[in-house]
């Protein structure tokens, strides 16, 4: 059977293998830039409700909110997860909290419930947010994210069901096409066949 | 003559620990688990891709150097073949050195590298943002495969048989990686600042990440990874040339 004895044959035809199969893998179940969740949240016993978009990458995050009288929104270094913890040592609740993960897009959507004195939580966000922008009947945020930063918005109900639409576009990410990764993989493959049997000659 | 035979020791020694098709199999699962990582989610910083991509490809690389450095190195003194080594008109450190750049250095240049590569053509748009910082993250984790490689090849010095430095190197290689997961989870659970930092600091590509993304960290994370390996590397030089008997 015919196998490479020289190292940098055996390298190049590795890359070009590899080439190929993440090729046609990305063009497949490779990254999403932008993806979307919505839901109807049931804010009966709940006086605010924190809203959160956690990406991985960077990107353009908006949330839209309906169905709220007061939305403040806030832009976190870190895990915004802890500032949950937080909350509680506030005297706030977390309830009903509800998320969805899309892996492809690399980006967290969580929607939770603040039980508790909702002054308290407009008190403890005080001086780090800034008002949301009103729309119509609906307050939106959008901002651009760095990697490992989020945003957060806090919304005080005004209705028994609050609609939420969180989104991210991924900005600043590419990769290459399935041609020239297709071309790029198999010119390797030939190139490391050449160059062995050509050193084999000698 | 040293030099031509040291240079021809390591080539013997370097073809052995390369063999194919194992070393070819290797190659082509890590490159290709590397390009199919970079497209997985979206990464868009350098240090994020190196992150994405490497994390896995040094588990790989690790049980690779368990094998080469370790049982291996023992098979060669059970077969004769490191008595033969020993002849060579060489300086018992000089061997030593050779030996851990064919067990350790190149394999895990070559394994971590081949996989950086394809990431980097994979990712040409975002890791062409910054290459430095690309490289930057792949020499942490080289140096953390160093850490790993040089425990292996110690275990294999110290132990006559081969089973028993391969128990001894995965034992030790899952010992140190179930350590730093159990104290990041300890220190994140009660909040204890220094558990984390401990946890962080255990894996050098942490605190580097952390620094290049502008992150808070403080500056001793950055040389606990270098200095055990520096110390086990010393270690396993003096050990090879003063106490190592076949």
């Amino acid at each position: 059977m015919f196998w490479f004895k020289k190292l940098l044959p055996r390298i190049l035809f590795g890359i070009g293998i590899a080439l190929i199969i993440a090729s046609a893998f990305a063009t497949q179940y490779g990254v999403k830039t932008s993806s979307s969740w919505s839901i109807g949240y049931n804010s009966q016993s709940t006086p605010a409700i924190l809203a959160a978009v956690l990406p991985t990458g960077s990107g353009i995050a908006q949330i839209n909110i309906t169905g709220v009288s007061q939305a403040l929104y806030l832009n976190l270094t870190g895990n915004p997860l802890t500032l949950l913890g937080e909350a509680g040592g506030l005297g706030l609740k977390t309830v009903n909290t509800i998320s969805h993960d899309d892996f492809q897009t690399g980006v967290y959507y969580l929607v939770t419930g603040l039980q508790g004195n909702p002054i308290t939580a407009e008190q403890a966000f005080q001086g780090l947010v800034k008002n949301a922008q009103k729309i119509g009947n609906s307050y939106v945020v959008k901002k651009s994210l760095n990697p490992e930063e989020s945003i957060v918005v806090l919304a005080f109900p005004n209705s028994s069901t609050v609609l939420i639409t969180e989104s991210f576009k991924v900005t600043g990410y590419g990769h290459i096409s399935l041609i020239n990764g297709l071309e790029l993989g198999l010119a390797l493959a030939i190139v490391s066949i050449i160059i062995e049997i050509i050193t084999r000659k000698r | 003559m040293s030099l031509k035979k040291s240079w021809e020791l390591a080539l013997i020694d370097l073809w052995d620990s390369l063999r194919p098709p194992s070393f070819d199999i290797m190659l082509i699962l890590v490159a290709t688990l590397s390009g199919i990582l970079s497209v997985l989610e979206p990464v868009t910083t350098p240090p994020a891709v190196g992150n994405a991509v490497l994390g896995a490809v040094l588990f790989v690389t690790s049980l690779y150097l368990a094998l080469r450095a370790s049982s291996d190195l023992v098979n060669l003194v059970q077969t004769g073949v490191m008595p033969l080594y020993l002849t060579y008109p060489i300086s018992r450190r000089n061997i030593s050195l050779i030996i851990y750049l064919t067990r350790v250095l190149l394999p895990s240049i070559i394994l971590l590298g081949i996989p950086a590569i394809v990431a980097g053509i994979m990712l040409y748009p975002v890791v062409g943002k910054n290459i430095s910082e690309f490289l930057i993250m792949w020499i942490a984790y080289l140096i953390q495969a160093q850490l790993y490689g040089s425990i292996f090849i110690l275990a294999s010095n110290k132990s006559k048989s081969t089973g028993t430095a391969a128990v001894v190197s995965i034992t030790g290689y899952f010992g140190y990686t179930a350590t730093s997961l159990i104290l990041a989870l300890v220190g994140s659970i009660d909040n204890i600042k220094i558990l984390t930092n401990i946890a962080n600091s255990m894996g050098l590509y942490n605190p580097v990440y952390d620094i290049l993304n502008g992150i808070r960290t403080p500056t001793w994370e950055i040389f606990v990874v270098p200095v055990i390996f520096i110390v086990l590397f010393i270690t396993y030089v003096i050990y090879f040339t003063r106490r190592f008997e076949v």
